[in-house]
């Protein structure tokens, strides 16, 4: 079990482009106005155009579209059970017969179109990970919600843990793997057995990096004292997040370009 | 500090996903790192942990904001019932619900695919990992680590 095999953490790319530079709140509107748009469509053409729209960011934020590419790996056996369920299940005129299974022409269609709009999906989110860095998205995702402060959500709180989270994901992935040698040596045996077995054996590593982790909880919460650490009130951030014309241009380009497209087609 | 151990549970979670990102999203998921929603019945903070642990995680997922934040909510909702029936058998069999039910809600719409089959594939891989993984889980954590688990 090789667990640091190319883990892009984040799979944030530095970078100096347009994109990059544009302030993360609006980088998660423009995420967010892209996938309702995709969720109002339902024609290939108006696929075609939101393709194209992210296709000229990609162009912007000078990605490879390798990268981009390389985001949609994981989901790719989704995708295809996706596309295998929609073309076998779906009722309508016959175009051929695989045993019981029956292809359908609706099939055909709707499984494409719910393939490219998940496509789209994943690689118009990927665009937000790939050009923001985590720390720069916590701070925008603590921008959004602290309107939410005067309900009692507790804004800052939040993207603190997400930042300490993010902060020791690499340490605890470290760590992980160590405990998984150790009980391998130890004969730890996680590849036999039904599913209840299978998951039943990830519990001699569970245990200890939870022990581990909380050990490790346990110290920081010291740490954070021992500087007074007290919450976000009044707390002042290295990084301030500003508005410019280039952020309000983009979110006003991405608009019009919504409803044009979510209104025509 | 509750919030140092929030976060840490939150990074525990994200790594249980992506370590088993294959079988951790989709319509047929065993999402490893579930087990943890029974944290709750131990301790308070991981309420929050599990929240923050699975909007991280579903943001590096790549389903987008109708994952981030309704898979987060929806493990929010759970990780508060499961809290607040913390003595009975239900407090387990919140997450196996909320998941099956909502969380196949929003699958339904992404994927385009079946609403109950959905349901049935999400809680049969939920109720595989909370009662496999997280009820011994509990159970060794409260019995051998006393002193790590604050109940109030």
């Amino acid at each position: 079990m090789a667990l640091l095999r190319d883990m892009t953490l984040g799979q944030y790319i530095p970078g100096e482009s347009f994109v990059h530079r544009l302030d993360p709140r609006t980088k998660i509107i423009v995420t967010m106005l892209l996938i309702i748009l995709l969720f109002l469509i339902d024609t290939f053409q108006g696929y075609g155009l939101v393709a194209l729209f992210i296709g000229g960011l990609i162009l912007l934020a000078r990605l490879s579209p390798r990268f981009v590419l390389r985001g949609i790996r994981p989901m790719l056996v989704i995708i295809l059970f996706t596309l295998v369920l929609h073309v076998f299940l779906s009722q309508g005129e016959v175009i051929g017969q695989l045993g019981p299974l029956k292809v359908t022409r609706e099939g055909l269609v709707k499984g494409g179109m719910m393939v490219t709009r998940l496509l789209l999906l994943i690689i118009g989110a990927s665009l937000l990970t790939l050009t923001t860095s985590p720390i720069a998205l916590t701070d925008g995702i603590e921008a959004i919600l602290s309107p939410g402060k005067r309900f009692g959500l507790p804004a800052h709180e939040l993207a603190m843990m997400m930042t300490i989270a993010l902060r020791f994901i690499p340490t605890l992935l470290e760590e992980m793997d160590k405990i998984t040698k150790a009980q391998m040596a130890r004969g730890a045996d996680f590849e036999t057995g039904n599913i209840v077995q299978r998951a039943r054996s990830l519990l001699p590593l569970l245990v200890p990096l939870f022990v581990s982790a909380f050990r490790r909880a346990d110290e920081l919460a010291v740490a954070m004292e021992a500087r007074c650490y007290r919450g976000g009130e009044g707390r002042t951030k290295m990084k301030q997040l500003f508005f410019t014309w280039r952020d309000y241009t983009v979110i006003g380009l991405t608009l019009a370009f919504a409803v044009i497209v979510g209104g025509l087609l | 500090m509750k919030l140092a151990r929030s976060a840490l549970i939150a990074a525990v979670y994200a790594i249980l996903v992506w370590i088993f990102a294959p079988i951790s999203f989709g319509m047929v998921q065993f999402r490893i790192a579930e087990a943890l929603t029974v944290l709750p019945i131990l301790m308070p903070e991981a309420i929050l942990g599990l929240f923050v642990g699975t909007m991280l995680s579903n943001i590096l997922g790549g389903l987008g904001p109708w994952d981030i934040f309704g898979g987060s909510g929806v493990t929010l909702l759970a990780a508060c019932l499961t809290r607040r029936f913390r003595h009975s058998w239900l407090a387990y069999a919140w997450p196996i619900l909320c998941n099956g039910f909502l969380v196949s809600a929003y699958l339904h719409r992404i994927l385009g695919v079946p609403y109950w089959l959905t349901v049935l594939s999400v809680s049969f891989g939920e109720a595989v990992v909370v009662l496999a993984l997280g009820v011994p889980l509990v159970r060794l954590l409260s019995t051998r680590f006393k002193g790590l688990t604050i109940d109030d």
